[in-house]
């Protein structure tokens, strides 16, 4: 009996090991398969600005699990995005050089300004626009450009 | 009958030969990257072999390495890019024509004077044609294209046809709803020039001064009291300019 449980332990683990590479490479194909259909969206949500920043940025997402940032919950994830919001979030996360006004005032026009000044933004639109799944995507590609400088 | 297989067999290898598909090849992948097999995405892998006309993604932060063909044509696809390979390959002539839909990508064309080269990038607002170079090139829907020179030169044309010759420091931008692109100059300019501020403050200091006023923009020499007295004075600045660098 001792034995019996030992071997189907055993057969549980090598079942693991065998569905570890398949499990890792549906996960992988996921967030391309979700990039693409993000890609196609007419207005993205708050929730998808979120996923893609902390997507983007991993290491502000474990910061935040003990800690959860104000602006995370201000609006529900199904909400239209707009420019404001993300900008706070991608302002306060980054701590952009021109976010000194955001941080004092909390308004996220200032937000905006701070991003279009890191070249983040466009300067042409304002922080109440709703943004579309290209747009976010490529809000994040220069702000992610812009966190390390190239 | 014999006879005109043999030369079917024969024409049909000839033309193969003369403008045969390049063997583009995944030589690095790093995090998730992706390609288009049929109407599904499957894992990238190294050494993988992709037919022409594959498309890529790459997810955040990833990025993937792809040889372009026998001449050590390469392309790196940064995070969260997709984009679309076309490569053909002579002993004389090579034609690689990328579709770039989103995101960055740096492009290594290493120069080979015995074979006739053409590596164009294209964005839906531009398209960029190089010759023995590497450069940067960025699209996104808001941003337009951007293109640096990082070696040689590169030359970039919108879709209304003006072009740009462009090396050096020099970048190419074109928005989409622009007929004209920016200045090549213009990032050169905006490094180049600064503002100069009375009492040792920088831009933002005085910025904020402006708002909240002068009690919260100590300056080094601790002079603040002055600073809104003399806001209008002239100064003696010195400058120094080396052109080209």
């Amino acid at each position: 009996m001792v034995n019996g449980g030992y071997m189907f332990k055993k057969i549980i683990f090598a079942m693991f090991l065998l569905l570890m590479p398949a499990i890792i490479f549906s996960q992988e194909i996921n967030q391309i398969e979700w990039l693409s259909q993000l890609d196609s969206k007419a207005i993205a949500t708050f929730g998808d600005g979120k996923k893609l920043f902390y997507m983007t940025f991993p290491e502000f997402s474990e910061k935040h699990k003990a800690s959860p940032m104000d602006e995370l919950n201000k609006y529900s994830d199904n909400s239209p995005l707009t420019r404001g919001m993300i900008a706070a979030i991608i302002a306060r996360e980054l701590n952009l050089k021109g976010s000194l006004f955001y941080m004092l005032t909390g308004l996220e026009r200032y937000a905006c300004r701070a991003c279009i000044a890191e070249g983040i933004m466009s300067a042409n639109s304002s922080e109440n626009d709703l943004i579309s799944g290209p747009e976010l995507l490529d809000i994040m590609i220069q702000a992610k450009i812009a966190k390390e400088g190239n | 009958m014999k006879h005109f297989f043999v030369v079917i067999f024969l024409s049909g290898s000839l033309l193969c030969a003369s403008n045969s598909f390049a063997e583009i090849v995944v030589t690095k992948v790093e995090g998730t990257a992706a390609y288009r097999d049929g109407n599904k995405w499957s894992p990238l892998k190294e050494k993988m072999k992709l037919p022409e006309g594959v498309k890529i993604s790459t997810g955040a932060n990833s990025y993937a390495i792809v040889s372009l063909n026998s001449l050590n044509h390469t392309v790196k696809i940064e995070p969260l890019s997709m984009l679309q390979i076309y490569s053909q390959e002579t002993t004389n002539k090579t034609n690689t024509h990328i579709g770039l839909k989103r995101g960055q990508i740096t492009a290594n064309v290493p120069k080979n004077e015995s074979v006739k080269t053409i590596f164009k990038v294209s964005t839906p607002v531009a398209t960029s044609s190089v010759r023995g170079t590497e450069e940067r090139i960025t699209y996104g829907e808001k941003t337009g294209m951007i293109v640096e020179v990082l070696r040689g030169s590169i030359e970039a044309t919108n879709r209304f046809g003006r072009s740009n010759v462009i090396s050096g420091k020099q970048k190419f931008m074109q928005i989409s709803n622009s007929a004209n692109s920016r200045n090549i100059l213009s990032t050169v300019r905006s490094i180049s020039i600064v503002s100069v501020n009375g009492h040792g403050l920088t831009s933002e200091e005085t910025a904020t001064s402006q708002y909240s006023g002068g009690d919260q923009t100590g300056s080094p020499d601790g002079d603040t009291g002055a600073f809104f007295n003399n806001i209008q004075r002239n100064s003696t600045v010195s400058v120094n300019i080396v052109w080209p660098w």
